[in-house]
């Protein structure tokens, strides 16, 4: 009988060992249970094109990510990660359309990495939206360095879209709207925020702010009315370091003009800047109107609808804000503090210029990593757009352009359009009137060109965009 | 004990590297593909209740209320007759029709579409969560009841066309089996399910819209559709309460100082608050075969302004009208200057001006001017197609009340303001029994109602009325047979209040039976 007590005690032993030896993650256990995928999903969003969803579920909680490539190609792309969940929606979410792709999942969990069978999608083709974007040319030189190249760009006409396309011009992303997409802005936190509204609302105008993650979430929307947002805004929309947004916006000012030969009570439209807190909460609000005399114009009454036009808007390093005026063709730098106009550099302003070194009409004007300050100058007094780089002497009101490109003749455009340093040494374009996407070396040679089948507003480099092979710590 | 333990030993190891071995390399996943339906938004919705309406115009220029079911309205009765090209429509004037004729077929299609319309957008409403989707559940039930009207109107036209038919309430993705070959419903059931549609549409729509979707059915349009309804079916105080809770309710008559009733169907006369419920459509080159109704060409005479003259008018029925009356005088072509410079005109005997060649051509028939062709871009026309407008509802009162209690004050002043607004004189009270009171406002409702559908069903009404039910074709006999070029194409052993079921359906629907026709035709 003492031997049968035994004999259970080490069984019962046995089994409280085996079962510790199961709850704790360890290499008996995954020899006995190892990591599966259970079940593997494909969402076809009939919205998008050129979107897929992916939904996996594993027996253990695990790191899951999609490697996908289309036929044919060396590529491998890679969806977004789901990290330490039984539950996995994933994303596809760069894609060129009309192309069959395989995918496999990975699940992985410490050491222990499992796969799936190998499954396909197909993308469809794009009709809403979205105008061509053809490669015209590219330099051998840069064709190397351009690869791997995405770019973020939008219709502003109606319907519109937000459009990333890579170096060779193809769409790989896109989101269409019923409005018109008037302006976007690549985000740090890799979404992509825009100015939506109807086509007929002036000056890159817009009633909405929204923010769309990858995967066609909208992460944050802001509409006239509500919250915060108790005007148009235009132009502009970014976020600070602090993860406020800043935007213009259009104002209007009652001002005697009678000495204008203008109404007692006379309604002035300008550009104001306004900042929302995470909350969309109007936090701070600015306007032109309260320092600027209208009758200091004397054509105050042809221009007071759209008085001086503001059209860009960048946030400087020290909290302030450049704020650039196509009419004025000044760039103003505005405390944000005080609302104080520290100074004005352009036709007329705070900076002594040479005469090449005056702008007109200039767009998208900003400070790069070196702090010099950029922009594109169209050059509707000259018929010439160019970009040009200042040095800027803040304390000592002294300005130099290092560095000057004028473009030929045929990529001149009288509005909208943006210069960006690009590459270090290079200069990415985006030519509105010509419909013309533009990399140039620092002497102006034409690098790379696309041709745009509509009215592009902005083209701005992005990174980030693509997802890489998830790094995933093997001590999880 | 030793084996035991032995076996036991050498199993442990077998087990492990059974397990071990599927550890890699074993990929049993199942895989599953699914759409997410992106129409899951309140503006899906809406697009939905749009795409019902366009039903109603089928794909416009003919279909439903842009044309042919005007011809089986109209072309069987005693006022419009048709020009002899039309085969057939001459078939549906002269009662030589059959279950092959493709007017009636092509009703059947456009009813059946728009049904179909209505129940696949229900559904997706019904699916939308309109409140957490920026929108409210206020225009969600709005936009449910805007479909179950125009399912109600379907309806209404089918059972009106054919009695009983195919009563189908739901989305295709609830079919069984038995519901993709429809049986015949009994008409009451169908009007039963009718009346629910427009109870709730008539709880749930607006008293009216903003000016840019004016062609949208309001409650008053549910109220009086659903007074309608209770008309035909003989409920008298019904019908006198729904249409009464259509008055005082922003609608009234175009007046005399407005222009009378025939500004009202000028085409620079958008919209008017008479209009409770019409079909609108386009008059831009290409709308035709999409948005537009060919009615504006198809009444005007060539010689006129180039009309094709498809709904040609007995000179009898001009003859009806008091000299004085409007409508006779700015709604139907009495006289005018042809595009070859001489004058048309109706002859003396039907109380026309008359006149002798070569200055002066004897009028064959005359035209209705209630859709003029101006403004037209040949078939695309973009004419008001009257479905319900208020002057309907007053005489529906008036008509009810006197089938109640015969006649009475109310009645006669409801009728009067239909008269005094053509420049006719009123009634008066004493003089009238029931009976001549009803004859009465037939024929009014035959001058102010012409070319507007509704000729047909009045017949029948009137019929009913005259005989407590027992002949509902004795007015439609007495009215058409003496019009018929060949008397003895009216045969007593057809019930004309039904038309025969088309031969595609009895062909396709495997419920039907092969003499689902008998009665309904020769």
């Amino acid at each position: 009988m003492r031997k049968t007590y035994k004999i259970i005690l080490l069984i019962a032993t046995g089994f409280v060992l085996v079962a510790i030896l199961l709850f704790l993650e360890n290499p008996v256990s995954n020899l006995l249970f190892p990591l599966k995928i259970k079940t593997v999903q494909l969402v076809n969003l009939p919205a998008n094109r050129l979107r897929f969803r992916v939904v996996v579920t594993t027996n253990k909680k695990a790191t899951v990510y999609l490697k996908y490539w289309s036929r044919g190609a060396k590529d491998t792309l890679y969806s977004d990660a789901s990290r330490d969940s039984l539950h996995h929606t994933l994303n596809v979410t760069n894609t060129v359309a009309k192309t069959d792709y395989t995918f496999e999942v990975f699940a992985q969990q410490g050491k222990d990495t499992v796969s799936s069978n190998r499954y396909h999608f197909e993308t469809k083709p794009i009709y809403q939206a979205t105008p061509y974007f053809d490669l015209i040319s590219m330099d051998p030189s840069i064709e190397k360095e351009m690869k791997g190249k995405y770019f973020l760009t939008q219709i502003l006409t109606q319907p519109g879209s937000m459009v990333i396309i890579n170096h060779k011009g193809d769409i790989v992303w896109y989101e269409p709207f019923s409005k018109g997409v008037k302006v976007t802005n690549w985000t740090p936190y890799h979404t992509v925020l825009s100015i939506v509204g109807a086509e007929k609302i002036p000056s890159s105008g817009g009633d909405e702010i929204i923010e769309t993650a990858l995967s066609g979430k909208t992460v944050r929307h802001l509409k006239l009315g509500k919250d915060g947002m108790d005007k148009m805004v235009h132009h502009e929309v970014r976020y600070d370091k602090d993860g406020n947004l800043y935007a213009l916006t259009f104002d209007k000012k009652v001002f005697d003009l009678t000495k204008a030969k203008g109404l007692a009570r006379d309604t002035v439209h300008g550009d104001g800047i306004v900042v929302f807190d995470k909350a969309n909460r109007k936090i701070w609000e600015w306007s032109m109107l309260d320092h600027l005399d209208p009758l200091d114009d004397p054509l105050i009454l042809k221009h007071k609808k759209d008085w001086v036009h503001a059209n860009s808007l960048f946030k400087d390093t020290d909290g302030n804000f450049l704020i650039s005026y196509r009419d004025l063709n000044q760039v103003w730098k505005v405390e944000y503090k005080t609302g104080k106009v520290l100074w004005k550099l352009g036709a007329g302003g705070d900076f002594p210029l040479k005469p090449n070194e005056l702008f007109y009409s200039q767009h998208a004007v900003h400070f790069n990593a070196a702090h010099n300050l950029v922009m594109l100058d169209n050059g509707t007094k000259t018929g010439i757009s160019r970009e040009i780089t200042f040095k800027v002497d803040e304390a000592n009101k002294k300005a130099e352009a290092l560095s000057i490109i004028a473009l030929p003749k045929e990529y001149y455009t009288t509005a909208k359009g943006n210069a960006y340093e690009f590459a270090g040494d290079k200069m990415l374009f985006c030519l509105t009137d010509p419909r013309n996407f533009l990399v140039t070396d620092k002497a102006g040679k034409v690098l790379w060109k696309v041709a745009v089948g509509g009215d592009p507003y902005r083209l701005e480099e992005i990174t980030g965009f693509s997802f890489n092979k998830p790094q995933i710590n093997d001590n999880n | 004990m030793k084996n035991i333990i032995k076996i036991s030993a050498v199993a442990c190891c077998v087990a492990l590297a059974t397990v071990s071995s599927c550890n890699k390399g074993l990929k049993d996943e199942t895989f599953s593909v699914y759409d997410e339906s992106k129409l899951t938004n309140p503006e899906n919705g809406n697009q939905a209740v749009i795409g019902a309406y366009a039903a109603l115009k089928d794909n416009g220029g003919y279909g439903y209320y842009a044309g042919f079911l005007y011809w089986l309205y109209e072309y069987p009765v005693d006022v419009v007759t048709t020009t002899i090209t039309s085969r057939q429509g001459v078939q549906l004037d002269q009662l030589t029709y059959d279950a092959s004729n493709s007017v009636i077929n092509d009703v059947w299609t456009s009813i059946f579409k728009m049904i179909s319309r209505c129940n696949e957008a229900e559904e997706l409403i019904n699916n939308i969560d309109y409140a957490t989707k920026g929108s409210t559940n206020t225009l969600k039930q709005q936009n449910i009841g805007e479909v179950r009207f125009l399912r109600a109107l379907a309806y209404y036209d089918a059972t009106s066309i054919w009695g009983n038919v195919p009563l189908i309430l739901k989305s295709s993705s609830h079919f069984t089996t038995e519901d993709q070959n429809p049986k015949l419903v009994d008409k009451a059931e169908v009007e039963a399910a009718m009346i629910t549609d427009l109870e709730f549409a008539a709880a749930n729509l607006p008293e009216s819209y903003p000016a840019n979707e004016v062609a949208r059915a309001t409650s008053g349009a549910a109220k009086g559709l659903l007074a309608r309804l209770y008309m035909r079916r003989g409920e008298w105080q019904k019908a006198a309460d729904a249409a009464l809770s259509v008055m005082n309710k922003g609608y009234d008559l175009r007046t005399k100082a407005e222009g009378g009733l025939s500004s009202m169907f000028n085409t620079n006369n958008r919209s008017d608050n008479e209009f409770i419920f019409v079909l609108k459509s386009s008059n831009e080159a290409g709308a035709y075969g999409i948005n537009s109704n060919s009615f504006g060409i198809n009444s005007t005479p060539w010689d006129l302004n180039r009309g094709y003259g498809n709904f040609p008018i007995h000179l009898e029925f001009y003859a009806l009208f008091d000299k004085t009356d409007d409508r006779r005088n700015t709604l139907l072509t009495g006289s005018y200057q042809t595009l070859y410079g001489q004058t048309m005109n109706v002859p003396v005997e039907y109380g026309g001006l008359g006149g002798d060649a070569p200055d002066v051509v004897l009028a064959k028939y005359v035209y209705n001017l209630k859709y003029p062709h101006v403004n037209n871009y040949n078939y695309a026309g973009f004419n008001n197609v009257t479905i319900l407008r208020y002057a309907d509802i007053l005489m529906m009162r008036a008509e009810a009340l006197n089938e109640l209690n015969g006649p009475n004050a109310e009645s006669i002043s409801l009728i009067n303001q239909i008269r005094e607004r053509s420049n006719l004189p009123g009634l008066t009270l004493s003089g009238y029994t029931k009976e001549t009171l009803r004859n009465a406002i037939f024929d009014e409702r035959n001058k102010e109602f012409f070319m507007e559908g509704r000729r047909r069903e009045d017949l029948i009404r009137w019929g009913k009325s005259a005989t407590n039910g027992a002949d509902p074709l004795l007015k439609f006999r007495e009215k058409v047979v003496p019009l018929l070029r060949d008397a003895n194409t009216y045969s007593s052993a057809v019930d004309y209040t039904v038309f025969p079921y088309p031969q595609n359906e009895i062909q396709s629907n495997t419920s039907f039976s092969a003499d689902v026709n008998k009665g309904r035709v020769k």
